[in-house]
């Protein structure tokens, strides 16, 4: 991460941060009219899926499973190439649930990676397994169906986050630029309350 | 023909204080607790279907340790596909025993279509290390002494009749006493 542009004046500054990396660049700013709080916004490129990975990895989050998505489609075959990770390739989502929960019992947390498609496959293991026994696990999901998509995604697409509302499953819906805040909050929350988290990751954020 | 719990409890006299048994919704898990219960037990009460899949996450998560699922032909037909997930993972320590009573006992009886399809050749066409079928209750010790120190997954379906065991009462331990209990047998060393 480099610092390529900044700007001073009495009330206020902004830098350019450029992320050689994604190709990704922010801008950071504090003005006297924001009451003194930075504010940090990344454009550009979208979250590679290593630096997801890594995201996963610096949080101990290293056993998962799961059924393809598009959404983030580059982020399955990284899991399997990437050494620290074991990736069960599960042939439904609720046996990738009922795999990944497996980690619980090693102090660690699983996750589970699949479309929204798939929530339909979980809600039975969710509600009768994970919530039941207070089994924490990350489930992270692609949302087809957020904005203008393929017919087959309109109506889960409308309603991903209420089927979490309604089991009362925690989410998260980040950006890439607090996508790592997001996820140290949804863990925290899961581990306070040994229940399982959502991270629904809209088309772009993590590509 | 076998009595169900005469098998559950045949095949728990050659399971060893460290391994660890995951057991599937219905009365199969209130027979195991019944007739065998342990801490090292996971008595899976809901989620049909799902003792398969917790069952391979342990295995890969615990390599040292025995796992075995002892689960219905009715749950095991519910996720067919964890029987292929199972063997495309090659599991050494996985112990797959299905008790084929052709039927839903627990919900009274009705039947399932293995009455029409071998689960155990399906499981044998999948890639398990070694599958049998049992018919006879002294089989399921000599089965079990025989594979010991064969890699799994191995796959032991029993022939069962499908007696009904209703007056067995239900797990009495809540289900986070399960999960903790479980826990400390999951990471004991012996
Ligand atoms: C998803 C789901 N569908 C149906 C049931 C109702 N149910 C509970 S146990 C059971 C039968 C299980 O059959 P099997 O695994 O063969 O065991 P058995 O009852 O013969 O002991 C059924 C249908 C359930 N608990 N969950």
């Amino acid at each position: 991460m480099n610092i390529a542009t900044a700007s001073h004046d009495q009330r206020c500054w902004h830098y350019t941060i450029y992320n050689y990396v994604t190709g990704s660049f922010a801008i950071a700013c504090n003005y006297s009219g924001s009451g003194c709080k930075t504010r940090v916004r990344w454009y550009g490129v979208d979250m590679h899926s290593s630096e997801f990975l890594e995201i996963l990895k610096t949080r101990q989050i290293t056993f998962c499973s799961g059924v393809p998505d598009s959404t983030f489609s580059s982020v399955f075959q990284a899991m399997l190439d990437d050494p620290d990770i074991n990736y069960v390739n599960a042939v439904r989502e609720d046996v990738a649930l009922g795999i990944a929960s497996a980690a619980y019992f090693k102090n660690e947390v699983g996750a589970v990676i699949m479309q929204n498609s798939g929530i339909g496959n979980v809600i039975n293991a969710l509600t009768s397994f994970n919530l039941m026994y207070k089994i924490p696990v990350l489930i992270i999901v692609g949302w087809r169906g957020y904005s203008t998509d393929a017919p087959e995604h309109e109506i889960m697409g409308k309603k991903t986050p209420e089927f979490f509302d309604l089991l009362d499953i925690p989410y998260k819906i980040p950006d890439e630029d607090n996508l790592p805040d997001e996820i140290d909050e949804l863990l925290v929350q899961m581990e306070t309350e040994c229940i399982p988290g959502a991270l629904i990751l809209r088309s772009g954020v993590v590509q | 023909m076998i009595r169900r719990s005469d098998a559950i409890i045949k095949v728990m006299e050659s399971v060893d204080e460290e391994d660890l048994v995951v057991s599937t919704t219905g009365m199969i898990s209130r027979e195991l607790f019944y007739n065998a219960d342990r801490p090292a037990n996971f008595y899976m009460l809901g989620s049909m279907g799902l003792a398969s899949s917790l069952g391979l996450g342990l295995c890969l998560k615990n390599p040292m340790k025995k796992v075995f699922i002892l689960e219905g032909d009715g749950s095991s037909l519910m996720s067919l596909g964890a029987i292929p997930l199972i063997s495309a993972c090659h599991p050494n320590n996985l112990i797959h025993v299905i008790f084929d009573n052709q039927c839903y006992e627990s919900t009274g009886g009705q039947p399932s279509i293995s009455v029409d399809v071998d689960i155990s050749e399906i499981a044998r066409a999948s890639g398990y290390n070694v599958t049998c079928r049992i018919t006879a209750l002294e089989e399921i010790d000599h089965a079990l002494y025989e594979y010991q120190n064969v890699d799994g997954p191995i796959l032991l379906l029993i022939e069962c009749n499908h007696e009904s065991s209703h007056d067995v009462p239900r797990v009495s331990h809540t289900p986070v006493a399960i999960r903790d209990m479980f826990k400390g047998a999951f990471n004991q060393t012996y």
